[in-house]
Parts: C-alpha cells; sequence; structure tokens
C-alpha cells in the first residue's frame, strides 16, 4: 500500500518523496530507542511516550510549576570542540575541495567562497574560545588535584560574553610562579638556545588526497630554552621555551611552559601553544595542556630533544593546498621522428655542472662501495668458464652521513668511477669489495686487493645526486676535467641507465631501504 | 454538488490564497480577457477549451489555480498536468545523477531591485530573434512576442517579491527573540550596542557575527541571482552562493497553489543570514525552509507526505495525537490499481483537525527557531551527539508539550493523561532508566562505528556534496537505488567497493 500512495502523492502534488537520509549513517538515538522498547514488549505507541520521557529526563530540569527547563550544561566543552572541529572539517574540505564544479562555483558565484571563509573566521573564534576556557579549566583543576576529572568541565555559553581578549582574561600560570615574580624571586637558572635538524612534514603532493602521505623536508631549527628557579635551593621549578625566528631572535611569546605541578613532585604540568608568531589569531593562546611525568631540569634539553610529538606540535604548520592552475590551451602537431630530444643538457660554464652541496666529510670516507658489473653477453660457442667471467663497469662510492653509515647524506650523492684499463676486460673470475677495499681475482693473475683508487680513474665519470627533490645525473662525456653534461633521472629506479647497461640490479637496491625508513624527525 | 462541497472545503480550508501573503496574483483576476478556441480535429463532445489570455505566461496556460476550482477531481488534475511535464523531464535527469547537462546561452536577462537589492534574473532558453523570442523546452521550440516575454518576467518578479514577504512575514519575530534570549542568558543591557563591534585579531569579524545576532529585512531574502530554467527539481539554491534556480514547473504548481511554494522555500536557502555552510549544515534546513511553505496554501497531499515534513508528521502524532498517515488512509478509498477516490465525508473531519496541528506549529516554530539560533553551539553538540539532525527541534516539543500518544487498549484517548501515567509507572519500574544509558551505549558502542565504517567517509563525502549543490535526499535515494542498494545501513563489501569508486567519479566533476 505505502509505495502506492507514495506514488500517487508524487504524481498529484509535489513531486520529490524520499526516506531521508541525511541523519548521517549510523541510526539516531531515536531509533534505537524505539527498537529497545520493542524488544522490551512495548507497543510503538508506548515507545514514543518513553522516547519524550528519556528526553526530558536527559536534558531537562522539570520546575516547580511543572514547566520544564533546558540544562546547558548537558554539553561540555569537549563536546563543543568536537563539533567545531566538525565544522572546521566541513569547511576545510569545501574551500579545498579538488572537485573542478566547486572550484568552478567558489570562483565564479558572487561571493561565496568569501562568505564561507567568513565562516572559517568565526568558527576559528569559536574554536578558540572555547578551546582556551576548557584547557583553563584542565590547567587550573590540574594545578589544584591530581585526580582533577576532565569530565566536570561543562559548557557555559556566558564565554563568549565580549570583555576582555582572551590572553588578557585567562591566564595559563602558576601561583607560585606569579608570587616569585612579585617577590622578585624568580631567577633564570639556564638560558641556552637548542640548535637541532628538523625534518618538516608536508603533503605529499604525488598523494594530494591522502592526509597521511607526506614529505619531509629538512630545516635546521631552534628553540630558546630558560629554565627558572622560583627558590633558593638552585633548581628549576618552572621552564619556557621558545621559538627562535630564522635571524636568530626568540619570539616574544613562549611556544611551552613547564610548571611544576601540585601534590606530586613527579608529574609536571606543560601548557603547549602550537601557533607561531606569524599564524594569527591563537599565538599566545594554548593548544594543549598535559601532564607529563618525569622531567627534571637536567634533562630537560634531552627530553625536548627526543618528543619529537612535541617538536611536531611546535613547528608542524598546515600548509594550505593550492589548486594547481591549468594551463591555457595551446596546439601542437609534430609529425613522427621530427624531433630528437637531445640525452643531456650541456653546460654554458666552462667548468661544468657541480653537485650543489657538501657531501664528503674531511676524511672523504664517508661512502660505502658497489661494483657495477657489464652486461655478460653469453653466445652458445661460449666456453663455460668464459661464460662466468665478470668485466667492471663502475666503481660506484654511496655517500652517507658523516655520523652514520645507514643515514644517506644530504643530496644522496653516489660518484660512478670507470676501472682503470687494466681492470676494465672482461677476464675477473671474482671481484669483491670489503670497506673501502677492493679484491680482483683475474684470469692469469694473483689475486689482487688495494684501495679503491687503486683501481679506478681519478676522477668520476658521473655523479648522481637530489636537489630540491630533483635526482640529477651530471656526466663526463668528453674526458675533459669537470662534467659538461647533465640529466634529470627517476627517483626511485635512480640507475635506470646504468642498469641497461650492465645486469646488476644496483640501481634498485641502491636508494630503496634509504627512501623506506626516512627518520621523520632528527637524524 | 458533490463535487463543489468538497471543494470548498479544499477551498477555505486548505489553500485559500492570501492568508500569508496578503494578496493574490495579478494575472489571476476575474477581469483578466480570456477568450476560449476549439481545437482542431475534436468531436463536439470532446471540445476542449485553450486559453488565449495575453497577461498569462506561457508556461502557465491551461492551468487554473485551486482557489477558482470547484471540484475535487479538476483539482488533482491541474497538478497532475506539472507532474506528467516534470515525469517526462525526470526520466531525462534522474535516471543518473545529474547525467544531463544543458548548455544554456545567450539567455535574455535583467537586473532588477527589489526591496533595495539589486537581483539579475536570467530566462534560460528565452532568445531574442528579431522581433520574437524563441522559447526552447523538451517539447520543441515555442516563438513569443516581445508582449509575450514582458508578462514572463513580469510575473517572474512579481513571485520574487511574494517569496520575499513570505520569508520576512515568517521571520520577523526572529532576531528581537534572539536579542531578547541573548541579553538574558550574557547578562547585558543592549545586544545592538555591541553586536557591531570588531573583535581584535579575528580580521573584521563582529560580536553579531560569533553570537548569530542579525537583523532582518526584504533584502536579505533576495538573492543575487534567479535563474528560471528547467532544473531536475522544482527550485534548487545553492547555499551562501546567494543563487536561486526555479524551474517553470515549480512555478506552475506554486501558480495552482496561489502562493510562491517553492520560491519562498529556496529564498530562506538563499538567505546567508538564516542559512550558512557550515551552520546549516548542523541541523536539517530542510526542516527549516519549509517552515515558510507551512500553512493554508500548502498542499494537503504534500503536507502528509513530504519527507522534509516528517518530523512534524512525527512529533504531530507524538503530542497532539493526529497520525497523517491515519489520514491518508481514512480519506482514500481502495486501492484500484493506483486509481483512488477521495473519501468526501472522511476528508470534511479530517482537514479541521489537520489544520489545528498545522496552525499550532506555525506559533511554536518562531520559538523554536530563536532558541535554536540563540544557543546554537549548544544545540549542534546535542544534535550531533543524539545522532540526529531533528533531535533539537524533538527536544523542544518536548520542553512545551506533553505526549498524547497513548490510549490504553481501547479505551479512549483522554489526552495527555494516560501517556503520563504510562510514563510514571515505567520510570517507577527503572525501565525508562534502563533504556537510557541502552540506547546511549548502542548509539556510542560498537555497532555504530562499525556501521560508520562501512560506508563513512564516503558517505559523508556524498552527504557533503548534496548539501553543497542543494540535491535533495530522493536524489541521493534514486542513485542509491539505482546502485542496488536498498538499505544503507547494510551494504554488501562488494557493493560498497563498486560505490565508493562511483562516488570518487561523480565527486571528480562531471561524470555521468
Amino acid at each position: 500500500m505505502k509505495p502506492r500512495l507514495k506514488k500517487l502523492a508524487m504524481g498529484a502534488t509535489g513531486l520529490l518523496f524520499a526516506a531521508s537520509l541525511l541523519g548521517g549513517c549510523a541510526p539516531p538515538y531515536k531509533q534505537h530507542v524505539r527498537n529497545i522498547a520493542t524488544e522490551k514488549g512495548y507497543t510503538s505507541e508506548q515507545a514514543e511516550v518513553i522516547y519524550h520521557g528519556i528526553l526530558v529526563k536527559e536534558i531537562m530540569a522539570v520546575n516547580e510549576d511543572g514547566t520544564r527547563t533546558i540544562n546547558y550544561d548537558w554539553a561540555s566543552n569537549q563536546d563543543i570542540l568536537l563539533k567545531i572541529k566538525d565544522m572546521k572539517d566541513d569547511i576545510e574540505a569545501i574551500l579545498n575541495d579538488t572537485n573542478p564544479k566547486t572550484v568552478k562555483m567558489l570562483d565564479e558565484f558572487g561571493d561565496m567562497k568569501e562568505s564561507i571563509e567568513k565562516n572559517g573566521k568565526i568558527v576559528k573564534f569559536m574554536e578558540d574560545v572555547v578551546k582556551t576556557h576548557h584547557l583553563k579549566e584542565k590547567f587550573d583543576g590540574n594545578m589544584e588535584s591530581y585526580w582533577y576529572d576532565e569530565k566536570s568541565d561543562k559548557f557555559d555559553a556566558k564565554i563568549f560574553k565580549p570583555g576582555k581578549d582572551l590572553e588578557e582574561k585567562l591566564k595559563f600560570t602558576a601561583k607560585y610562579v606569579e608570587e616569585a615574580k612579585a617577590m622578585g624571586n624568580l631567577k633564570v637558572i639556564e638560558n641556552f638556545k637548542l640548535e637541532f635538524d628538523y625534518k618538516e612534514k608536508h603533503p605529499d603532493p604525488n598523494y594530494p588526497g591522502d592526509k597521511n602521505k607526506a614529505v619531509y623536508k629538512d630545516k635546521r631549527l631552534a628553540l630558546r630554552v630558560k629554565v627558572f628557579d622560583t627558590g633558593e635551593d638552585n633548581v628549576g621549578d618552572y621552564v619556557e621555551l621558545y621559538r627562535v625566528r630564522p635571524d636568530g631572535t626568540d619570539e616574544d611569546k613562549p611556544a611551552v611552559k613547564i610548571f611544576s605541578s601540585m601534590d606530586n613532585d613527579k608529574v609536571n604540568l606543560m601548557v603547549v601553544d602550537k601557533d607561531d608568531e606569524l599564524m594569527g589569531p591563537g599565538y599566545g593562546l594554548p593548544d594543549i595542556v598535559e601532564r607529563i611525568w618525569g622531567i627534571n631540569d637536567e634533562q630537560i634539553a634531552m627530553q625536548l630533544f627526543q618528543n619529537k610529538a612535541l617538536l611536531a606540535q611546535i613547528f608542524e604548520k598546515i600548509e594550505k593546498k593550492k589548486m594547481p592552475e591549468q594551463r591555457d590551451n595551446e596546439v601542437f602537431i609534430t609529425k613522427a621522428g621530427k624531433v630528437e630530444v637531445p640525452e643531456y643538457e650541456i653546460s654554458k660554464a666552462p667548468e661544468g655542472w657541480k653537485v650543489p652541496m657538501t657531501y664528503k666529510d674531511k676524511t672523504d670516507l664517508n661512502y660505502t662501495l658497489e661494483l657495477i658489473f657489464a652486461e655478460n653477453e653469453v653466445t652458445e660457442d661460449m666456453k663455460p668458464k668464459e661464460a662466468m667471467l665478470k668485466q667492471i663497469k663502475y666503481i660506484a662510492k654511496k655517500y652517507h652521513s658523516a655520523t652514520s653509515a645507514y643515514s644517506p647524506v644530504k643530496g644522496k650523492v653516489v660518484e660512478y668511477y670507470e676501472p682503470k684499463a687494466e681492470y676494465a676486460n672482461n677476464n675477473i673470475l671474482n671481484a669483491e669489495v670489503s670497506g673501502k677495499k677492493m679484491t680482483l681475482d683475474l684470469v692469469g693473475q694473483e689475486t689482487k686487493t688495494a684501495f679503491n683508487n687503486y683501481f679506478t680513474e681519478m676522477e668520476p665519470v658521473a655523479i648522481d645526486f637530489t636537489s630540491r627533490d630533483i635526482r640529477y645525473r651530471i656526466v663526463d662525456l668528453d674526458g675533459k676535467p669537470g662534467h659538461e653534461a647533465r640529466k634529470k633521472i627517476s627517483k626511485n629506479g635512480g640507475m635506470a641507465s646504468m642498469k641497461k647497461a650492465t645486469v646488476s640490479d644496483y640501481g634498485d637496491m641502491l636508494y630503496g631501504p634509504y627512501d623506506k625508513d626516512i627518520d621523520p624527525v632528527g637524524e | 454538488m458533490k463535487g463543489k462541497k468538497l471543494a470548498s472545503v479544499l477551498a477555505a480550508g486548505i489553500f485559500g490564497a492570501g492568508v500569508l501573503l496578503g494578496s493574490v496574483p495579478t494575472y489571476a483576476k476575474e477581469e483578466a480577457p480570456i477568450q476560449y478556441v476549439e481545437e482542431q480535429n475534436q468531436s463536439k463532445e470532446s471540445v476542449h477549451k485553450k486559453e488565449v489570455d495575453t497577461n498569462i505566461p506561457h508556461y502557465l496556460k491551461g492551468l487554473t489555480p485551486i482557489s477558482e476550482l470547484t471540484d475535487v477531481n479538476e483539482i488533482e488534475k491541474e497538478i497532475r498536468k506539472t507532474a506528467e511535464i516534470f515525469r517526462m523531464y525526470e526520466s531525462q535527469t534522474y535516471s543518473g545523477m545529474y547525467d544531463f547537462v544543458k548548455i544554456s546561452n545567450y539567455n535574455e536577462e535583467e537586473t532588477v531591485n527589489i526591496y533595495g537589492k539589486d537581483i539579475k534574473i536570467v530566462y534560460h532558453e528565452y532568445m531574442k530573434k528579431g522581433d520574437k523570442i524563441l522559447y526552447t523546452n523538451p517539447l520543441g521550440i515555442e516563438e513569443l512576442t516581445l508582449e509575450e516575454f514582458e508578462v514572463v518576467k513580469n510575473d517572474i518578479k512579481e513571485q520574487v517579491k511574494l517569496a520575499v514577504d513570505a520569508n520576512v512575514e515568517a521571520y520577523k519575530t526572529l532576531p528581537g527573540k534572539i536579542k531578547t534570549e541573548l541579553e538574558k542568558l550574557l547578562e547585558i543591557k543592549d545586544l545592538d550596542a555591541i553586536a557591531d563591534q570588531k573583535i581584535p585579531e579575528y580580521d573584521g569579524i563582529t560580536y553579531g557575527d560569533v553570537l548569530g545576532y542579525f537583523k532582518l529585512e526584504g533584502k536579505d531574502f533576495v538573492p543575487d541571482e534567479l535563474h528560471l530554467a528547467l532544473i531536475p527539481a522544482l527550485g534548487l539554491s545553492i547555499v551562501n552562493a546567494k543563487l536561486v534556480m526555479y524551474s517553470p514547473i515549480g512555478r506552475s504548481q506554486d501558480y495552482i497553489l496561489g502562493f510562491p511554494s517553492t520560491l519562498a522555500h529556496e529564498f530562506t536557502h538563499a538567505s546567508t543570514k538564516i542559512q550558512s555552510i557550515p551552520f546549516s549544515w548542523q541541523f536539517d534546513a530542510e526542516l527549516q525552509a519549509s517552515y515558510v511553505q507551512l500553512g493554508e496554501n500548502q498542499s494537503f497531499l504534500t503536507y502528509l507526505l513530504h519527507d522534509y515534513l516528517a518530523p512534524f508528521r512525527e512529533t504531530e502524532k507524538r503530542y497532539f495525537s493526529f497520525d497523517a498517515n491515519h489520514m491518508l488512509k481514512k480519506i482514500l478509498g481502495a486501492d484500484k490499481a493506483s486509481n483512488y477516490t477521495f473519501h468526501e465525508e472522511e476528508m470534511a473531519k479530517e482537514f479541521p483537525l489537520m489544520d489545528q496541528v498545522r496552525e499550532e506549529f506555525k506559533k511554536s516554530m518562531p520559538d523554536f527557531f530563536a532558541e535554536y539560533y540563540t544557543n546554537r553551539l549548544f544545540w549542534y553538540a546535542v544534535n550531533h551527539k543524539f545522532n540526529d539532525p531533528n533531535v533539537w527541534f524533538d527536544i523542544l516539543m518536548a520542553q512545551k508539550y506533553e505526549p498524547t500518544i497513548y490510549a490504553e487498549g481501547d479505551k479512549e484517548n483522554k489526552g495527555a493523561f494516560d501517556d503520563l501515567q504510562f510514563l510514571k509507572e515505567v520510570e517507577d519500574a527503572g525501565v525508562l532508566e534502563e533504556i537510557r544509558t541502552e540506547a546511549w551505549k548502542r548509539t556510542e558502542g560498537e555497532e555504530t562505528k562499525k556501521d560508520r565504517t562501512t560506508m563513512g567517509p564516503k558517505y559523508e563525502k556524498l552527504m557533503r556534496l548534496s548539501h553543497l549543490y542543494h540535491v535533495d535526499p530522493f536524489t541521493i535515494q534514486r542513485f542509491l537505488e539505482k546502485e542496488g542498494i536498498d538499505d544503507i545501513y547494510n551494504i554488501p563489501p562488494e557493493k560498497l567497493n563498486q560505490l565508493e569508486i562511483k562516488i570518487d567519479k561523480i565527486l571528480e566533476g562531471f561524470v555521468k
């Protein structure tokens, strides 16, 4: 009966009738109430009365005169923040949508984009207000008692009452610090700059839709660490960390504050502001308040250095995705075979192409050796022993970091040397490397072991390196000093062209382990 | 006579014109010169009279407003005329999800000022050629004189004004109520004194913006652009773009109803003070946009069946003891292979009851909206936790009214008494608390999480798309049905995979 009725209704009235799907994919609370009531044997009418009763019980207070008042503290600040996050995600999803229809809509439909961006600012302000109040509650609660329960943090719409700005209104400071400051007892007992290499996380341009795909860029960063004593014992009681600007000066508001907290000596309370001074509103307002265990002032530098999550919170920025501009149409019609693509780009500079980074340490021993053999052409008339003979095509020096043989050097540089003429023949029974030494077993000759440069030419014939995310190979084609020719090569199968000339799987092996195990923070 | 009696019930009780608007469209006036010509090749018995009225836009010719009809069969037939056109068009459009693309350049357009705001009105498929206007539709090309086109333009401009008026009337008390509530809540004397105050560091936004306080006037409901175009819906609005599409078929239905119902609905969506992304996504925006349509100028079958109004029907049953489904069963005769008749006596009994509950909603909704806007962050969180975009409405109904749905056995329903007595019983027995707790467990529990993971992210994307483009749930449902999915909660894994691929393609752009 029902479908027919719907059909009639469509014909007769307004055309669009459907089951609502807007409620989301999971059943609403109401549906669960109905299901449970039915399971317990109640009729559908009784289930509706029960649903009414639950709503009253759940979220209302019954007044003396029988009227009912909504309990606004039914929601916690965390509930509100969860919803705000949803709204932020929605705005982000629209403004960064790569769907061309959405992009065009935002570009062409009046001030649609501006109005959604404005709403983004409203939501950001809402978030800052609710979050700061929530964290202040958490901060005060934790400072007061180890047993503070975060669930007691109820939402109160009054927090939006206009007045003082948030930073001034809600100060994240401890009584003992303020008292020491007032008494003139707050003394800096340590003040140092902590410099470190940091691998900055960026979205992987090859996977624009995947938040979990990232590429890492090296960055030299620094934090100013100030340890304060509030008493006379010369032991740190309070710590401030400041981001250091690229020009070497400190930001004026701390990124992290660590307090000695509460009734438990082993627990500290850390307040983190994830926004730097360039990120607009939010700088100066905390984003995280959390307990940390067992840090004392002697350990602070080491703890910070090792706390990758904390460093990521302080330094990680959200990179806004930009839609690439689509190129204007042009027409090119080219007949087959009319265009020759040169293998190499020849340098105009007389000294040729250079590797743009320093990769050799003082001793020039920060490399491992690899041998690349020429393809052995086996013919039918060859004797079995002959078929087993090898010929060295290149000796490769794969440079690693000065401190660890397991980390690649900046630029992942590899030098390729040709063997001297007497070792370049197809007469090698066995060839091995051990450290910086090579051992060759040549037909009819004594086995020779020596440092690699004994067997190779003086200068590398080719060098591979990565610069600005592009892998290059520079090559000496003319035998004169310098590498005059250059080409781009594949990043992962970096040795593809070398491999073509050889039978070795060397190319694939060369970068595999490195690329898979890049340490996201520090070295 | 029977027909006349019934029609008088319909006209007076349901479709009486002008109550909400204060006037009826000028072209419907009796003094309009109407001629009748006999169509060729028709026998005398089946002569069909065709209107040739130069004051009526060409898309309304042959249609009659309900207020002028005297027979229920005629009313049904009038509406069916528009439905048939829609169905023909729908077969091209709804068969896939927007897989019908129409290019319409060189349309006639004009910019007019309505209530102090410029609006660009684009008349799709109307192209000037010499002293004629050529109008293209799926049936062919129609030739209009410049005067006839002028009638079209006047008609649409008139409807814009009426639809704006309807919204102004519907929301006239909202800003004042929000102001009072906010002043009470924040303990401030005059919200107007601080509403325009800019918040330092937050790039020009004001406290009014954050608190959700605004003032409303006619121009706030005038969109930037209105397009009269054949679209796969009666009307469509792209929220935040202040762009409204209005189908001539939507206009035809509105004409029959005697009120620009569709257009007023879209104008609610298009007012960024009332609905704006992402705030309008935190509740059922369709329920709100349907509020302006609520009333006597509404097709009663729309009220009884349209999905946007389901929350009203659900709560009117719970709190007012009025069951829309029961009404339908009573007034409709047996199904004779999709041929129905109305039981006139039952209609005469049921209509006043339906009107009574509809009027009660009309009285309560302004207060409910004011409450919702005043405490919006709170209600967003409530809707989210209950996983129900309409629970705010359920809660406010529960605050204001007692349930009257329950009558024990075959006893007479004594209003709320039986309901409250039953409620006391289940409360005293601890059952209410038991169900309350168990329902929360299920809402927040594993079962729900599992549901969310099966289709979750893709479904959310699809919903986001539907919100953004204002694709109605029906279209989504048709799309899912076409993909062989009847139950959104229970999608077989192999289907899910196919569906994900398909959704991705749709999200990428113009893909069929």
